[in-house]
């Protein structure tokens, strides 16, 4: 029994708070379109691994502080609005990935050593990580949680957000830094160049599902919690990094909530009104041959049409009149 | 004393002279139209009234508070122009909540009676019937219904909206401006950015027209007995208000 093994223990443990955590702050990523800040992140994350693979210290705190600073910067350099601010960060990711590597190959730990925080793994996990990364997910949750309102509020509106007196700046560089929390709390289990995804599919997936924003938080959270945990335990069986296949499982979320919302949507809105048009239309009979009579479930989709019901054929309203369907 | 107070006002956005010894006041009660073309300056001004735009010269007072030290932001209700909310799947009533944020602290849940004055909000505007819709699933008047909602949700004494009437229809613009004239009557301060007066000639006190950045003297279209337009000015600029 895979549950009884204590590392798969650790594992699991680490990836249901990475699942549950991510989409949280993943929400407010996907609204201020920085769904890519997140792999940007992680990448910076990475130069912390390489920093502690290189000095013998602990690799989780050091990929937090180190993840934490770069965040701030790219939030200084993107709120500075400059035209150079995109080139700006992308050296700096770049400059996170390889510095990382660098390190980490200059004292012997060659690309083997790191692919386990890059694309995580279930060896990984150790005792200790496991308090750090249970103390980051708390505050992460809290801090989102208690500042559900002002977050939004700055990520929907931020003009509208500065006249509530919100100080907005302080919001959007707390959301950057929750972002950088996040990623290291992932780091373990989805390994650092998939974290991104798991803060943004389920959001993603969520959206085609829900209405409202809390509400599409809530779900994605609870789709997080499962693609990370099934991610997991399947990556067990299949000997292959978890990350992978975490990422994959929520990207399987995501095309199923294509589909599944569309139809959500059309039965929630039931049937679809067509404001009536004045003057009345004239009396045009249908040339369409329409030889059955339209009803409920005649294969003809139903809208309403001022005060009677008309059938969609190829395009054309048919409403009854007299025994046969005059054009609408 | 006035509400809004600017005093020889300069804004300059990216080098160019957008505003130019702009001066204004607004009384209690009073409901004052900005009026002009675009990139006359008006949207500027009404941002720059709520400190989101810098301002190179001059003073803006609100409520007699300078501007960089005026705290009493649950006193001013602002309505921007409606394309400013960026959360499509977001319900009328997680928008108009937003509302209450200026008198509550950080960690402070919604207690009762700001949950009164959200729904007291929602119901001031007639959107009861769609408060648990997402905003993308409304008529543009509707949505523009939600975001009056979202700054009355604040108990607002001054509102200031920013082309309330942009892209909805005429029938809609007058119910709107009904819906304005009824909060006017309950003695709220209103400043409202307009491309034309249309349907709001009857709720306004006065209209301030704008030009090339300054202050036209002397004209008040909403006492003018004709019913021109604004005459639509050449963009000296080369671009549209600088949004």
């Amino acid at each position: 029994m895979i549950f009884t093994l204590e590392f798969m223990q650790r594992a699991l443990i680490a990836a249901a708070i990475a699942g549950v955590v991510s989409p949280t702050v993943g929400a407010f990523i996907v609204q201020r379109r920085l769904s890519l800040l997140g792999d940007g992140l992680g990448h910076v994350a990475i130069a912390g691994v390489g920093l502690a693979l290189a000095t013998g210290m602990a690799p989780l705190p050091v990929a937090v502080v180190v993840a934490i600073l770069g965040a701030v910067i790219i939030e200084l350099l993107r709120s500075s609005g400059r035209a150079s601010a995109d080139t700006a960060m992308a050296v700096i990711f770049y400059g996170g990935l390889a510095t990382g590597i660098l390190l980490a190959g200059m004292v012997g730990q060659g690309a083997g050593t790191l692919s386990s925080y890059l694309f995580g793994s279930l060896l990984s996990v150790e005792a200790l990580d496991i308090w750090l990364i249970g103390i980051l997910g708390a505050a992460i949750v809290v801090l989102v949680f208690g500042l559900f309102k002002q977050l939004f509020a700055v990520s929907s509106d931020e003009d509208y957000a500065h006249t509530l007196g919100l100080n907005v700046r302080f919001y959007n560089l707390l959301i950057v830094v929750l972002a950088a929390c996040t990623i290291t709390v992932s780091m373990r289990t989805v390994g650092l160049l998939m974290v991104s995804a798991l803060m943004v599919v389920p959001v993603a997936a969520s959206n085609n599902l829900t209405r409202g924003f809390s509400r599409s938080v809530l779900v994605a959270m609870g789709l997080g919690l499962f693609s990370a945990l099934a991610g997991v335990i399947g990556s067990f069986y299949l000997d292959a990094p978890p990350g992978s296949l975490i990422v994959v499982i929520t990207i399987i979320c995501f095309v199923i909530s294509l589909p599944l919302g569309k139809q959500l949507l059309r039965r929630r809105r039931g049937l679809q009104v067509v404001e009536a048009v004045e003057p009345p239309p004239p009396h045009i009979p249908a040339d369409e041959d329409c030889e059955h009579v339209h009803g409920p479930g005649c294969g003809h989709r139903a809208v309403i049409h001022g005060s009677h019901v008309d059938y969609l054929v190829d395009g054309h309203r048919h409403a009854e009149h007299e025994g046969h369907y005059d054009e609408h | 004393m006035a509400i809004i107070e600017a005093d020889d006002i300069n804004v300059t956005l990216g080098g160019l002279p957008i505003l130019r010894s702009v001066t204004l006041s607004v009384e209690p009660g009073e409901a004052v139209a900005l009026l002009g073309a675009n990139g006359s300056g008006k949207t500027t001004l009404m941002r720059a009234l709520l400190g989101l735009y810098p301002l190179s010269h001059g003073e803006v007072k609100l409520f007699g508070t300078e501007l960089s030290h005026f705290r009493q932001w649950n006193r001013l209700g602002y309505v921007p122009q409606r394309a400013s909310v960026k959360v499509p799947q977001a319900t009328v009533r997680e928008i108009v909540s937003t509302g209450v944020l200026s008198s509550l602290k950080p960690f402070q849940h919604i207690g009762k009676r700001e949950k009164a004055r959200i729904d007291g909000a929602i119901e001031e505007v007639g959107l009861e019937q769609k408060a648990n819709q997402p905003i993308k699933e409304l008529s543009g008047g509707q949505q523009q219904r939600a975001l009056i909602a979202r700054a009355l949700a604040g108990h607002p004494e001054l509102l200031m909206m920013d082309e309330p009437f942009a892209g909805v229809d005429l029938d809609v613009q007058a119910s709107l401006a009904e819906l304005l004239g009824k909060l006017k009557k309950q003695g709220k301060t209103l400043l409202i950015v307009l491309h034309e007066l249309g349907a709001m000639r009857s709720v306004l006190d006065r209209a301030v027209s704008l030009r090339g950045g300054r202050v036209l003297a002397g004209v008040d279209e909403t006492h003018a007995h004709h019913e021109t337009e604004p005459v639509e000015e050449p963009d000296i600029f080369g671009r549209e208000g600088l949004e």
